[in-house]
């Protein structure tokens, strides 16, 4: 099942109020759990109000439910960003730093860490140290991705255990590696080609009905997610079956008519030119003596 | 200042210290000026190195001090980040060799005057590369206000504003690591934008008064990613607001700039002459270039690229500075009127720096 909401603003008290409505039936998945590990999607320092990253509020309104309401658990925020900047400087210039902070949480940077593609351990496949034991919780934001059609909850928890998001069965490995206790989706500004202030929360103690949900809201079909049906048959229940085969069942909010208010596009082409603008820059500076602007050159 | 003039047929030796971003720029530049010899280029980082290898560049250093203490100079653009501009300028003095310094020209007033006395002590000329002066749009409305097309001007707006060092999606990187350190840098987009639209405003309107100033940063970065500072220019006595962001996505199509003047009879608005189409205009300014070429005529240098051609623009008269032995016409003084605005701008604008938030 999938609860959803908008906040009522977007200011950190209500969405911190909106957290707390819809992590409540979360709360019993995480039921026993020493530790929480919660997964922000921050691979890129771009800013939360451009839908592409976790805004940091809905994290602090997860941490301050847990502490009210498991107070023995250890909390931890796992994080990995992407190849092209160190994660905890993009950690840090989100300000995610501040929010552990203030909540008393660690905070566990994955790079470097195993993969569940590579040794595994006695118990099956290895995932990295934070992510053991501990009941994992993904907070994807709500956005579109270049080679994935969106990077949600499975894509997020792929990163995060060092897997390849794009290749289906390594996110099947390591959904099934990581065991997710429940996903919670930052929609409060989501980007589908452009950002759009949607103010809304999805929540579930079923990663894959929640990607279901997320999917809907995005328009996209879950056949195109990496790994989907396989970290579904991962995840099931018979109750979640249930639940996942009535997939409109998200309970609080109005999924589909927020959807058609969302702009529909792409993500921007890359800005590295293509191999024929260069070559025929290249034609035109040997015809008219103009020089070649090294912002054209290729990367690497 | 004058020093002696260049023989017409000496070409002037120059080398280009740091080979980043903008350093490819002048090495492009240089290469195609007749009158120049790229001697040689030195760049700590070895992708640099090895750009500077493949276009062509024979003798390429590690260490900038090596090169000048080395190679035999008339020139140096010091293209550097700027905590190394005073050492690299002291260096070049040193060997009485002339400089174009990347702005600002130092982290500090402070620090400008240190090297200002330096280079004037060793009577080597100082140019400063505030490039948007050059750009066509700006030399246009400037033009049209020197020629009193709109009369007085009450009020004025100038803005720039860009991504800085982040890439819009799709990431792709690295990051580079000095851009976002105050301390190397000498500040955030005060000093990486900011300079270059106080360089303008002194250039049209003369001095001018702070009288606020706010910055802020969206991310939680040790900078500030955003500035507003609202001045007035004592002679004309008009009003100014001038903005400088780093915090917006930016295609390479794209040169958000706005330069507004508000004058008694009409405006003028350098948004008037920016390409309506930045690919149309690359375009025409390609077969107005292979025209040129046929006509047995040298090219108007990164004409396509539009905004580049300021940098060839600004080093051409640098060149030209030294070349007759004159004060080149963007000079230390105008660099260390740059650095003392923004100076005065972040004492307005003292404030605590705030954690990025979602709030609207």
């Amino acid at each position: 099942m999938t609860w959803g909401t908008q906040a009522r603003s977007l200011d950190a008290a209500a969405v911190g109020e909106a957290v707390a409505t819809l992590a409540e039936p979360l709360l019993d998945a995480l039921a026993g759990a020493d530790r929480v590990a919660i997964v922000p999607d921050v691979h890129y320092p771009y800013h939360p109000s451009t839908g592409m990253t976790t805004n940091p509020a809905v994290v602090g309104g997860l941490l301050s439910v847990l502490a009210s309401r498991r107070p023995d658990a250890e909390c931890v925020l796992a994080v990995r960003s992407g190849p092209e900047i160190d994660t905890r400087r993009t950690v840090g210039y989100l300000g995610f730093d501040d929010v552990a902070d203030t909540h008393g949480a660690e905070i566990a940077v994955l790079d470097g860490a195993s993969s569940p593609d590579g040794e595994t351990s006695s118990e099956g496949r290895s995932v990295p140290a934070p992510l053991s034991d501990a009941a994992v919780v993904p907070v994807p934001s709500a956005r579109i991705d270049g080679p994935l059609p969106l990077f949600g909850c499975l894509a997020l928890l792929a990163r995060a255990a060092g897997a390849d998001p794009t290749d289906a069965s390594s996110v099947a490995r390591a959904v099934e590696a990581v065991g997710p206790a429940g996903a919670v989706v930052d929609a409060t500004y989501t980007f589908t080609g452009e950002p759009a202030r949607a103010r809304a929360l999805l929540a579930g103690d079923d990663v894959a009905t929640v990607e279901h949900a997320l999917a809907r809201l995005l328009g996209v079909d879950t056949d195109d997610i990496p790994g989907f049906a396989a970290a579904a048959r991962v995840t099931d229940s018979a109750d979640r079956s249930a639940h996942r085969s009535a997939a409109s069942s998200v309970d609080g909010l109005d999924v589909d008519g927020l959807a058609a208010a969302l702009p529909d596009g792409e993500l921007p082409a890359s800005t590295d030119p293509h191999r024929l603008v260069r070559a025929g820059y290249r034609l035109y500076t040997r015809v008219s003596g103009d020089v070649y602007p090294p912002q054209l050159e290729a990367d690497g | 200042m004058t020093v002696e003039p260049f023989d017409p047929s000496d070409p002037v030796r120059l080398a280009v210290l740091g080979v980043g971003n903008i350093g490819k720029v002048h090495v492009q530049a240089a290469r195609a000026m007749d009158d120049v010899d790229l001697v040689a280029v030195a760049d700590a980082v070895p992708e640099n190195r090895a750009y500077a290898h493949r276009v062509g560049v024979d003798i390429v250093y590690e260490d900038y001090a090596n090169l000048l203490r080395t190679e035999p100079l008339d020139a140096a653009v010091v293209a550097l980040p700027p905590f190394l501009h005073r050492d690299a300028v002291e260096h070049a003095a040193r060997r009485d060799c002339h400089v174009f310094v990347e702005k600002p020209i130092a982290r500090t007033a402070s620090e400008t005057r240190d090297l200002l006395e330096t280079t004037t002590a060793a009577d080597v000329l100082v140019g400063v590369d505030h490039t948007v002066r050059y750009i066509p749009a700006v030399r246009r409305v400037r033009e049209a206000y020197d020629r009193g097309a709109v009369g007085d001007v009450p009020h004025a707006t100038i803005g720039r504003v860009n991504y800085g060092s982040f890439a819009r999606p799709p990431a792709r990187g690295p990051l580079p690591g000095w851009h976002l350190d105050g301390d190397a840098a000498g500040g955030g987009v005060l000093v990486e934008l900011g300079v270059h639209l106080f360089d303008v405003l002194s250039w049209t309107f003369g001095d001018l008064d702070v009288l606020a100033a706010e910055t802020d940063s969206q991310l939680d970065i040790p900078v500030e990613d955003s500035a507003t500072v609202l001045l007035r220019a004592t002679e004309t006595d008009t009003q100014i607001t001038l903005h400088c962001g780093s915090y917006q996505w930016e295609d390479d199509d794209e040169f958000n700039l706005t330069f507004r003047l508000e004058g008694l009879t009409g405006t003028l608005d350098a948004d008037e002459h920016l390409p309506e189409s930045f690919y149309g205009n690359a375009a025409k300014a390609a077969v107005r270039n292979v025209a040129r070429r046929l006509g047995g005529n040298d090219p108007d240098y990164f004409g396509p690229t539009y905004y580049l051609q300021a940098y060839y623009a600004a080093l051409r008269d640098f060149l030209d500075a030294v070349r007759a032995g004159e004060t080149p016409p963007v000079d230390g003084r105008d660099g260390l009127r740059a650095v003392e605005l923004a100076e005065t701008a972040y004492e307005r604008a003292e404030r605590p720096r705030q954690s990025p938030e979602v709030s609207r």
